[in-house]
């Protein structure tokens, strides 16, 4: 199992979709500095009038995950489940079709190759995702100053939301348990293409499953956005503004059950023939 | 795996790029730090004024609106269709003495200020109510404020343990944070 992790981390890392997975993110957040931080970072009291009604330019309003009020968390937001599965995603579908998976077949249990490719989809989902907001929050730290979030009204995370008390007394935590979320929910949108590999003739379609059930996902949210239903949408989860009222369990129970689906679903299809 | 020289080139680019956001974060944080708490429970010195809190109320909305019938704020909490049995109307009052040579506009120096609970982490805008708008050299000016406490604004949890909570009310954030507390 180690040999193969190793064996499927070395892909993944040299693979060139993940290469073009992250600098979609990159660029992204390149875009969103050069065009919302810079800006700031040249008069960070812009507007500030000492009064609680403002507040002097800071990271936590204006890196890309908290950053509201230009398009580029709304377009990270969206195609978040693309690069998660871009990255290394559809791989199994493709050593299924250029016949690689036999090779290693020889050497290795089924169980064994898909237990570490889902491990590597996963991984790979996360990272792909995780690494851009990290280099977005490093490099917005290192133009703005990391001032502890003033009042509501500014920030908009409320006393409804997750973490809340956190965001206003250690954002930088708040800010971390948000990236550890993406990760995961990379890692759990990447594997639903591993889970629909088998069912599908094109790769390109494979890609586009876990975008297009993260949406169907978004739909069914916003029409019923007052119903149990409505907790269930992944657009809003990932916001860190959350939705108002947000459980903490909603993350857990969303993000287990489809990492559970597709790693059922996936690994029930170690009694395939590849051979 | 990786090549040794592939693995050196990664690591040099990162640390170089690690390094320039380090000097870059603490530059602009020594520049800009975190503000000053001035927090007190018998009176701050803002603006030329010493703030004093003088007290804190808690009416249910229509209690409210009954004993300040001139006082048309939340007087639509009253034909609401909602359900605002859990909502609260926090009033606080304070004393604004002058100790500068000139009068000051209350209006500009305390205008907007935000209230807060702790532990329920509660905070919301704070409307002042003026009797006067300005505060004469040496005069004192009695000021009452009141915020809206909505099941919106709390966890559901934390809604019950009001009277628990330790009330405060901010008038500036930055550089200095000015907050008066009220036992």
């Amino acid at each position: 199992m180690r040999q193969l992790l190793k064996i499927e981390f070395e892909r993944a890392f040299r693979s060139k979709t993940f290469g073009l997975a992250i600098s979609i993110g990159l660029i992204i957040v390149a875009l969103q500095i050069i065009n919302v931080v810079v800006p700031a970072s040249k008069n960070i009291l812009a507007g500030f009038n000492a009064s609680v009604a403002s507040y002097p330019q800071s990271v936590f309003e204006n890196w890309i995950g908290m950053d509201i009020t230009h398009p580029y968390r709304t377009i990270y937001l969206t195609i978040f489940p693309l690069l998660a599965t871009l990255s290394y995603g559809s791989s199994y579908f493709s050593d299924i079709k250029t016949g690689y998976i036999k090779n290693l077949y020889i050497r290795y249990s089924m169980k064994k190759i898909m237990q570490a490719k889902y491990v590597c989809v996963f991984v790979m989902g996360g990272i792909t995702v995780a690494v851009p907001m990290i280099v977005a929050l490093i490099v917005t730290a290192a133009f703005l100053p990391s001032l502890i979030p003033g009042n509501q009204a500014i920030f908009g995370v409320i006393a409804t939301n997750m973490f809340n008390s956190l965001f206003y007394t250690h954002p930088y935590i708040y800010t971390f348990i948000y990236l550890v979320i993406y990760f995961f929910y990379g890692g759990a949108f990447a594997t639903i293409a591993l889970s629909v590999s088998d069912i599908f003739d094109y790769s390109f379609i494979v890609i586009i499953v876990p975008f297009v059930i993260y949406y169907f996902l978004g739909v069914i949210g916003a029409l019923y956005n007052n119903t149990f239903l409505g907790n269930f949408r992944p657009q809003t989860l990932l916001s860190m503004y959350q939705k108002t009222g947000e459980k903490e369990w909603v993350f857990f129970g969303m993000w287990m059950l489809i990492a559970l689906i597709t790693y059922c679903v996936f690994i029930k299809g170690d009694k395939r023939d590849v051979l | 795996m990786f090549s040794k020289k592939m693995i050196i080139t990664v690591c040099t680019v990162f640390s170089i790029f690690l390094i320039v956001c380090i000097i870059g974060i603490v530059r602009i944080n020594i520049e800009y730090p975190n503000a000053k708490i001035e927090s007190s429970s018998d009176s701050i010195e803002y603006g030329g004024c010493t703030i004093k809190p003088i007290s804190k109320q808690i009416y249910e909305p229509d209690e409210y609106n009954q004993s300040n019938p001139d006082d048309f704020t939340y007087q639509y909490l009253s034909t609401s269709d909602k359900d605002i049995s859990e909502y609260r109307i926090v009033q606080f009052t304070v004393s604004v003495t002058n100790h500068s040579d000139k009068s000051i506009n209350l209006a500009r120096l305390i205008g907007a200020a935000e209230a807060y609970a702790k532990p329920s982490y509660w905070s919301n805008g704070a409307v002042p109510h003026f009797v006067h708008s300005t505060v004469e050299a040496g005069s004192t000016e009695y000021i009452y404020y009141t915020s809206l406490y909505t099941p919106v604004l709390v966890r559901e949890d934390r809604l019950k343990n009001m009277s628990n909570n330790k009330f405060s009310l901010v008038f500036s954030f930055y550089p200095i944070k000015y907050e008066i507390v009220f036992r």
